[in-house]
């Protein structure tokens, strides 16, 4: 939540873009403090990587500062920017060619279960670092449903809308993405 | 129901997703089987975990937002 949105004292986020828009750099600053902590996060958690992730969040500001003019309050500035940033990380992945990998349902191998070989005392305590570490290692495509459902709490409607993709599809990617990151905390546990 | 198909069913079980008759199908299969509800249990701690560890900053070693704006700074003069 924002200053403005958490009803502290402060110009409003719509106030702020719309002196950013006429061309009060000062204001696009204050924009930029107050949401810069927010869009890194999404921006990280995304991409898995902090030297992409900053990137990402220079090209959201700098994307945001041509826009702002287009935000008229309709919806939460928040929730706004929030958009611009997933679409802004989604672009990117599509300009580094991962973008089969957000439809494609084919290429990863099945879990197999062979009946008492499955020790279900045998994943650790899922912790922040374990998790962290194991989402980094998915595959971009995992890792944005994952995020966007998981993290974010977007429904499969609202993931399919963003992505172009199917329902079924946002589904099973969620359902893959969950069972690669089972198998790689189990794995990063036996390495420990 | 079978462990592959309780398998591909999973985590739309664990989200409520499933309609009534599939919903106790799988239900009535973890019941019975250990391997699959161990798995079943994992996925739900990977969930419960990305849900309240994740959200929002806190963890996250973030860099300096000076560097970054001064960054933005110069990037939208050149490209405005």
């Amino acid at each position: 939540m924002s200053v403005a949105d958490a009803g502290l004292k402060g110009p409003s986020d719509l106030e702020l873009a719309q002196k950013s828009a006429a061309g009060d750099g000062e204001a696009f600053e204050q924009i930029y403090r107050r949401h810069f902590r927010r869009v890194y996060a999404l921006c990280l958690r995304m991409l898995g990587d902090p030297t992409q992730a900053e990137d990402l969040t220079q090209d959201v500001f700098v994307n945001l500062f041509n826009k702002i003019g287009s935000f008229r309050g309709e919806s939460a500035f928040t929730t706004w920017l929030h958009r611009m940033t997933v679409n802004q990380v989604l672009m990117y992945f599509r300009k580094a060619s991962t973008r089969s990998e957000l439809t494609t349902e084919e290429g990863e191998t099945p879990v197999q279960i062979v009946r008492g070989t499955e020790d279900p005392n045998a994943m650790p305590v899922v912790d922040r670092i374990s998790l962290e570490r194991a989402i980094a290692q998915l595959p971009p495509g995992y890792r944005t449903v994952f995020v966007l459902h998981d993290v974010e709490g977007y429904d499969h409607d609202e993931i399919a809308r963003t992505l172009g993709v199917s329902e079924g599809t946002s589904k099973s990617q969620l359902h893959k993405a969950r069972l690669k990151l089972r198998t790689l905390i189990r794995q990063q546990s036996a390495a420990a | 129901m079978d462990c592959s198909k309780s398998l591909e069913l999973l985590s739309e079980f664990r989200d409520g997703l499933l309609g009534e008759s599939d919903k106790s199908l799988v239900s009535a299969h973890l019941a019975i089987c250990v391997p699959c509800m161990g798995i079943f249990k994992d996925l739900d701690s990977i969930v419960a975990a990305a849900s309240s560890f994740l959200r929002g900053e806190d963890g996250i070693a973030f860099p300096d937002e000076t560097i970054i704006w001064q960054r933005v700074s110069v990037k939208r003069t050149t490209t405005h």
